[in-house]
C-alpha cells in the first residue's frame, strides 16, 4: 500500500473550541505528524461554503484520508459522521478513511481551558492519527438478491407480501396451512382497530387480502409447504424449501367440490380448530384461496375416487412433494403463534368437550354457539381470562410469564355477540388479576359488556368438574376480599363459589409457533427468555428488525398482536428492507470482522459470542460473512487464537494510540485511560462536557465499537505499557446494541479483577460501568474518584517490573 | 572423532524430567551420539563446569538448556552456555517460559526465605538464619548463588536461537531437533532463529474432539476431578476449561489421549499477547447460560466466579513470560 496522505482539518467552532485550547498551537504540532501534507485551520467549519471549499482542497492535496479535529463525531448534532462521510464521498475518499479527534466535547468542554487541555488536546490529536494511519478502504459493496422469502401467509406476511411486489420486487411465500390469509380467516368478525373500532368480516376482508398475493405476477406462493433450511450464503440468504405435493393441478381445478363430494374419508381441518371436520380432498372453507382443493396426506388413503370424478382431470394422486432452492436478499418470518397447551394445567379440565379455547369458540360463533356435546344452545357460558398468560408468581410454571394482550379484549367481543345474539344464554366472565382492555375499542367493549349486565368475577379456578351430561362446575376460590361478583348476583361462601355452565371460554395464552425457533436457530436470531425473538438496538426505532441484517419477524411471531397491528408491521418491515432490495447491494461497513483460516482452529468460539449470526462454520472452515457483521468485535475479543480480528479496529491501532495518548499527562499525575462503548458511554463522555461537567485532563478516552470489543490482553497490556487507571463503559443492562457486550465485558472484567488480585494490582486501577448517555455524571464521578485514588497509590508498579528485572539480569551479567 | 559435533546439556531450575526425556527416545539417543559428541550433562556425565569454561568461544555447536533461570548461577551457566554454542536451545517449558517453577513469581525471595526458612512447622532456626551471598567463617568466605526475587525464562537472560517446549519435551520433538543437529552435522542449513520447535497453530487444531466443538455457550465450569470425562468430547462442551485453545500444538495431545485438559506446556500460540489475559478474554465470553437481562448482576458473574485461581490455571507454565510476569506490590508511593 501506498503511504497515507493525510489531510487535517481543525475547526475552532467558533471559538467554542479556540476559546479554551490553543488551536493555533494544534495546527502547528499537526502539522509535524508524519504522513500530513496539509492541515486547514478554520473558524467554523459547518458553514456551507467551508466544507465544499475543504472538499476542493482535500482533492487538490491528493489527499487519501482525512483528520478531522473538531467536535465528537458521536454527538455533534451540526457536524456528526455522517456529515463527514458526505464529504468524503465527494473527495472520492472512501468513507472509511478517516478519524476524529473530539476535542470539543471531552476536551475543550469537559477540562478548564487551558495548557493542559492544549496538550491533551493533542495528544487526542496524535490517538486520532495513530487510528488513522492504520485504517484501510472498505471492502467492494455486497450483491443483494432483489427478491424476498416471506415465511408465513398470514396477515402480517401477506402485508410485507404485497408491498414489496407493489414497487415490482419478487416474492416467494411459504405457508405451511391449505390457505393464504392466516389466523384472521379463522375470526369471523374482526376488530377493524384499537382505536374507534368497527367490525370488519374475515370472510370478505381474508380472501381480498389472499387473492391479491395470488393474483400478483411477482408473488409465487406455496401452500402446504415449508422452509426446511435456511442458510446465508455470499451476503444473501438460500433457502431450500419443501413444496407440499401437487396432488391438484391448480390451472385445472374448477373448484366444483365434486371430489369432496365423493371423497370417504373424514379429515380433521385446523382452520376449524378440529371442532369441525372437512374431508381428505377438500376446501377448509369455500372462500379458502389459492381456489384449489387440496387434499391432506395424513387423511388421503389413495382410493381414486375423487380421481374418478373430477371433470377437469386435475387430480394426480401420484405427485411427489418438491424441493426447490433459491436465494433470497431478505427474509420475513411472519409464521404466527400457537395457544398454549391448556392440557398442562388439568384444573381447567380442557379435555373435556365442553370446554373451549378462544379459538375454538371464534369458530362456534362463525358455526353456530352449539355445546359440541349434545349440540344444544349452551345456557351459559362462563369466559375465564389469562388462561395460561401472566402466570407469574403463585401461577409460576402454569403458563407464560407475560400478557397476551389480546385476549381480554377479545373476551368482550366474543361476551357482547353472545348477548347481542342469543338471547336465552348467560355470560359471567371470571378473572384472576384484572381486566386489561386498553385503549379506545378494548375499554369500550368492556364498558359495553358491564352495561349490559354480563356478570365479572374476581376468582381463582381451582378446578373444572364434568357432570354426566357433560355440564360443567367450575369450583373458584375467592381471592383478595372480592366476595361477590360484579352484579352481585354470585356470592363466595367460606372463600369458595361453585358455579354451573354448560361451555367454558378459555381465553388462552399466545405462545411463539412450534418450528419457528428451528430457523431461528438457523438464522442465528436472538431470542428471548420466551422464545420470542429480540429486536435490534434501538429496538423503539427499529420495530421487526431482528439483530441478524435483513432478517424480520413481523406479525404475531414477535408476540401477541390484533391484526391491524401484525399488517403494521407487515407493511413496516416492508419498508425497512425495501432499500436494499431496490439497490440491490450492500455497502460494508467501516468495521468487519474477518476470519484468518491460516491461524483458525475452528473452535467455534466466535459463532458462539457473534450476536449477529455473520459467523458460521462450513466446509472450508469458520467464515465471516461481511454482509451480516455489524462491527461490535466481539469475535477479535474472544478469539482464542487471534484469527478474527475486526477491520480498522485492530489490536495494533489500539495499543499505537495508547503509546502517545499521555504525552501531555504531567511527571506524576494518574494516566487514565477511558474505553467508552461505541454507543452509550462515549456520548454519555460527550454529554458530560456540553453540561458542562468537568473530568480529571489526564484522562484519555477511546471510542471503542462495543465494551466488549477489546480483548482482556489488551487491557493487561496497557496496564504494562504505563497506563494508571483503566475504565471501561459500556451501556446500561438491557440496552446493548450487540445483545449483551456490556455483560460479557462485565464478565471478563471480574475474571480480570480476579487475577489482578492475584498479581497484586489495586482492583482499583481498572472499573467497569454501565454508563448510559444520560448519565454523563456517573462518567465524571468515576472518573474524579479514580483519580482520586490512583493519586494515592501512586505510578502503576508493572512499569517497575521490566527495570526490576533488567538489574537482576545485570547483576548476574556481573 | 573430529568432524562430530559437540553438545552441551545443562540443567538449571527443573524437576529433571527434561533429562530424563532425553533418554526417554530410547535408542534414537545413539543417532546422536552418532553424529555428536556430548561434551557436558551434569546429570549424566562426568565433564565439570571448569571444562566448558575453559573451552573456546563457540567452540560447541548446539546447547541444551533446560529449567528456568532462578540464581545468579543459574544466570552465569546461562551465560556460560551462550558464550561456548553456537547455537543455543532452550529445551523444555521451563526454559523457554519459566515452567511450573515460574509460578514461584506469586512470590518473592522474602517471602520464599520467610516460608522455607522461619515460618514451615518442621522448621528450627531461632537465629532466623537466611542463605546469604557471602558469610566469613573462621576467616574464610564462603558464598552461595544469589536467589533472584523473579524466576526468569533463558531468553530473558541470553539470546536463544531455538525454544523445543514441552514438560517435558516430548519424543517425537526432540527427534525433530535431532534431524536437525543431524543436518547441521552434516552442513545442512539451520531452521531461523526464533523457530519454535512446534506446530505453528493451536493444539486444538490436531485434536480430534473439535470435531465436537459446538457453538454453544458453557454453562457450567467443572473441574476435571469433579467428573469423569467423556473420552471423544471436547473439553469444553462439558464445561473443562481446556488451555489447548491457546497452546501450541505439536505435543501430540498427550494429556488429551489420557483424558486430561490441556494445561498449556506448549506456550501459547504466536499471535497471542498473553497465555492467560486471551484466556479469560475467551472464557469470560462464553462462560455463563445467557438471559443476562433477567439475572441479577451477581448471578451473572457467579458463573465466572468459578473459574479458580485464574493465575495457575491460566499461567500455570508460562507466568515468568506474562505481559506481568510477577506479583507487584501496589501499595502506593
Amino acid at each position: 500500500m501506498d503511504k497515507p496522505r493525510i489531510g487535517a482539518w481543525i475547526c475552532d467552532c467558533k471559538g467554542q473550541i479556540s476559546d479554551n485550547i490553543d488551536t493555533q498551537y494544534l495546527e502547528e504540532e499537526t502539522k509535524k505528524l508524519p504522513n500530513v501534507v496539509f492541515v486547514k485551520h478554520v473558524g467554523f467549519l459547518c458553514a456551507k461554503e467551508e466544507i465544499a471549499l475543504l472538499t476542493e482542497d482535500l482533492m487538490n492535496a491528493d489527499a487519501d484520508r482525512l483528520l478531522f479535529v473538531g467536535c465528537s463525531a458521536r454527538s455533534s448534532l451540526r457536524f456528526p459522521e455522517e456529515k463527514i462521510v458526505k464529504a468524503l464521498k465527494n473527495a472520492h475518499i472512501d468513507e472509511a478513511l478517516f478519524e476524529v479527534a473530539n476535542v470539543r466535547e471531552q476536551c475543550a468542554w469537559i477540562h478548564e481551558p487551558g495548557q493542559a487541555s492544549t496538550s491533551k488536546a493533542l495528544d487526542v490529536i496524535k490517538m486520532a492519527h495513530a487510528r488513522l494511519m492504520l485504517d484501510v478502504p472498505r471492502e467492494p459493496a455486497v450483491k443483494i438478491v432483489e427478491k424476498a422469502l416471506v415465511v408465513g401467509g398470514g396477515s402480517a406476511g401477506l402485508a410485507a407480501a404485497k408491498d414489496l411486489a407493489g414497487v415490482g420486487k419478487e416474492v416467494t411465500i411459504v405457508e405451511r396451512g391449505t390457505y393464504l390469509g392466516g389466523r384472521l380467516c379463522q375470526i369471523p368478525y374482526l376488530f377493524q382497530t384499537e382505536n374507534w373500532s368497527g367490525r370488519c368480516v374475515s370472510i370478505c376482508v381474508g380472501p381480498v387480502q389472499a387473492s391479491g398475493a395470488v393474483l400478483s405476477p411477482l408473488i409465487d406462493a406455496y401452500t402446504q409447504s415449508s422452509v426446511e433450511q435456511l442458510d446465508k450464503v455470499d451476503g444473501n440468504f438460500r433457502a431450500r424449501i419443501e413444496v407440499g405435493a401437487p396432488y391438484v393441478d391448480p390451472e385445472k381445478c374448477i373448484s366444483c367440490g365434486k371430489c369432496a363430494e365423493v371423497c370417504p374419508e373424514d379429515a380433521t381441518s385446523d382452520f376449524n380448530e378440529g371442532l369441525f371436520a372437512r374431508k381428505a380432498i377438500d376446501k377448509d372453507f369455500p372462500r379458502a384461496v389459492p381456489d384449489v382443493y387440496n387434499i391432506l396426506e395424513d387423511f388421503c388413503t389413495k382410493c381414486g375416487e375423487c380421481v374418478n370424478v373430477c371433470p377437469t382431470n386435475a387430480i394426480n394422486l401420484e405427485a411427489k412433494t418438491q424441493i426447490k432452492e433459491d436465494d433470497f436478499g431478505a427474509v420475513f418470518l411472519a409464521t404466527g403463534f400457537d395457544s398454549y397447551d391448556l392440557k398442562q394445567n388439568t384444573e381447567f379440565n380442557y379435555r373435556s368437550q365442553n370446554v373451549l379455547t378462544g379459538m375454538e369458540f371464534e369458530r362456534l360463533l362463525d358455526k353456530g354457539v352449539k355445546c359440541p356435546s349434545n349440540g344444544r344452545e349452551p345456557e351459559h357460558i362462563v369466559f375465564v381470562l389469562c388462561a395460561g398468560s401472566r402466570a407469574t408468581r403463585e401461577k409460576e410454571g402454569k403458563g407464560v410469564p407475560y400478557c397476551s394482550k389480546t385476549c381480554c379484549g377479545i373476551t368482550m367481543k366474543q361476551a357482547e355477540r353472545v348477548a347481542l345474539t342469543m338471547q336465552e344464554t348467560e355470560v359471567t366472565i371470571i378473572y384472576y388479576y384484572d381486566i386489561r382492555t386498553y385503549e379506545r375499542t378494548f375499554e369500550n367493549l368492556y364498558d359495553s359488556v358491564r352495561k349490559m349486565g354480563i356478570e365479572f368475577v374476581k376468582g381463582n379456578i381451582d378446578s373444572v368438574e364434568e357432570n354426566e351430561d357433560q355440564s360443567l362446575i367450575l369450583n373458584l376460590n375467592q381471592l383478595d376480599d372480592q366476595t361477590s361478583s360484579s352484579g352481585g348476583q354470585y356470592v363466595f361462601k367460606d372463600e369458595a363459589l361453585k358455579l354451573k355452565a354448560d361451555m367454558v371460554v378459555l381465553a388462552s395464552a399466545q405462545t411463539p409457533k412450534k418450528g419457528t425457533d428451528a430457523l431461528a436457530k438457523q438464522l442465528k436470531i436472538a431470542i428471548d427468555e420466551v422464545g420470542f425473538p429480540m429486536e435490534n438496538q434501538p429496538r423503539i426505532f427499529r420495530p421487526t428488525e431482528t439483530f441478524v441484517d435483513r432478517v424480520y419477524m413481523v406479525g404475531a411471531s414477535t408476540g401477541p398482536k390484533v391484526v391491524q397491528q401484525a399488517v403494521e408491521q407487515g407493511k413496516a418491515a416492508a419498508m425497512t428492507a425495501l432499500p436494499y432490495l431496490i439497490k440491490g447491494e450492500k455497502e460494508l461497513p467501516k468495521f468487519v470482522s474477518t476470519i484468518d483460516p491460516e491461524v483458525c482452529i475452528n473452535c467455534r468460539i466466535c459463532e458462539t459470542v457473534c450476536p449477529h449470526g455473520a459467523i458460521t462454520i462450513t466446509e472450508k472452515g469458520v467464515i465471516t460473512d461481511p454482509a451480516f457483521c455489524q462491527g461490535c468485535g466481539f469475535c477479535a475479543a474472544a478469539c482464542p487464537t487471534h484469527a478474527a480480528k475486526l477491520i480498522n479496529f485492530t489490536d495494533s491501532q489500539i495499543l499505537d494510540q495508547v503509546d502517545v495518548a499521555f504525552d501531555g499527562v504531567n511527571e506524576g499525575e494518574p494516566k487514565i485511560m477511558a474505553l467508552l462503548c461505541y454507543w452509550c458511554s462515549y456520548c454519555g463522555a460527550d454529554l458530560a462536557g456540553a453540561n458542562g461537567l468537568r473530568a480529571p485532563v489526564n484522562y484519555r478516552s477511546i471510542r471503542i465499537r462495543c465494551s466488549s470489543s477489546v480483548n482482556t490482553a489488551l487491557i493487561v497490556e496497557m496496564f504494562r505499557r504505563g497506563v494508571d487507571g483503566i475504565l471501561i463503559g459500556g451501556c446500561p443492562p438491557q440496552s446493548c446494541h450487540h445483545v449483551n457486550g456490556n455483560y460479557l465485558t462485565d464478565k471478563r472484567m471480574e475474571l480480570l479483577g480476579n487475577l489482578m488480585s492475584q498479581l497484586g494490582l489495586d482492583s482499583s486501577r481498572l472499573r467497569f460501568d454501565y454508563i448510559g448517555v444520560p448519565q454523563s455524571q456517573k462518567f465524571v464521578d468515576t472518573l474524579n474518584e479514580m483519580n482520586e485514588k490512583l493519586r494515592e497509590l501512586g505510578p502503576n508498579p508493572v512499569l517497575m517490573l521490566n527495570k526490576s528485572m533488567a538489574s537482576e539480569r545485570g547483576q548476574a551479567n556481573g | 572423532m573430529d568432524d562430530k559435533i559437540k553438545i552441551a546439556v545443562n540443567w538449571a531450575s527443573a524437576c529433571g524430567g527434561c533429562d530424563v526425556s532425553l533418554l526417554d527416545i530410547e535408542e534414537k539417543i545413539f543417532d546422536i551420539v552418532a553424529v555428536a559428541d556430548i561434551v557436558y550433562w551434569p546429570v549424566a556425565m562426568d565433564f565439570k563446569r571448569e571444562d566448558i569454561l575453559a573451552m573456546e568461544k563457540d567452540s560447541i555447536d548446539i546447547g541444551l538448556f533446560n529449567g528456568a533461570v532462578r540464581t545468579s548461577e543459574q544466570a552465569e551457566d546461562a551465560e556460560m552456555l551462550r558464550e561456548k554454542c553456537k547455537v543455543l536451545i532452550a529445551y523444555g517449558a521451563c526454559a523457554c517460559f519459566g515452567g511450573i517453577p515460574g509460578l514461584a513469581n506469586v512470590s518473592d525471595r522474602q517471602d520464599i526465605f520467610d516460608v522455607a526458612y522461619k515460618e514451615t512447622p518442621s522448621t528450627v532456626n531461632p537465629d532466623n538464619v537466611t542463605p546469604q551471598t557471602s558469610c566469613d567463617v573462621e576467616g574464610e568466605t564462603l558464598t552461595l548463588p544469589e536467589f533472584f526475587d523473579t524466576v526468569m525464562a533463558l531468553h530473558q537472560i541470553v539470546d536463544v536461537d531455538y525454544y523445543l517446549p514441552g514438560c517435558p519435551p516430548p519424543s517425537e520433538r526432540i527427534l525433530d531437533a535431532v534431524n536437525v543437529i543431524a543436518g547441521y552435522a552434516k552442513g545442512e542449513e539451520l531452521p531461523p532463529k526464533g523457530t519454535v520447535i512446534a506446530s505453528g497453530k493451536a493444539l486444538c487444531d490436531e485434536c480430534e474432539r473439535v470435531k465436537t466443538k459446538t457453538e454453544e455457550r458453557i454453562t457450567k465450569i467443572v473441574r476435571p476431578h469433579e467428573t469423569v470425562a467423556d473420552q471423544k468430547l471436547c473439553f469444553l462442551e462439558q464445561g473443562i476449561l481446556c488451555m489447548g485453545l491457546f497452546t501450541r500444538g505439536g505435543c501430540g495431545a498427550t494429556c488429551i489421549n489420557a483424558n486430561m485438559p490441556c494445561r498449556g506446556c506448549f506456550g501459547s500460540t504466536e499471535k497471542l499477547l498473553d497465555p492467560g489475559a486471551e484466556a479469560l478474554s475467551t472464557f469470560g465470553s462464553i462462560v455463563g447460560a445467557g438471559g443476562e437481562d433477567f439475572v441479577t448482576r451477581a448471578q451473572m458473574k457467579s458463573a465466572v466466579n468459578n473459574i479458580k485461581d485464574p493465575l495457575g490455571t491460566f499461567y500455570r507454565f508460562t507466568f515468568p513470560c506474562a505481559l506481568i510476569n510477577r506479583t507487584v506490590k501496589d501499595v502506593g508511593k
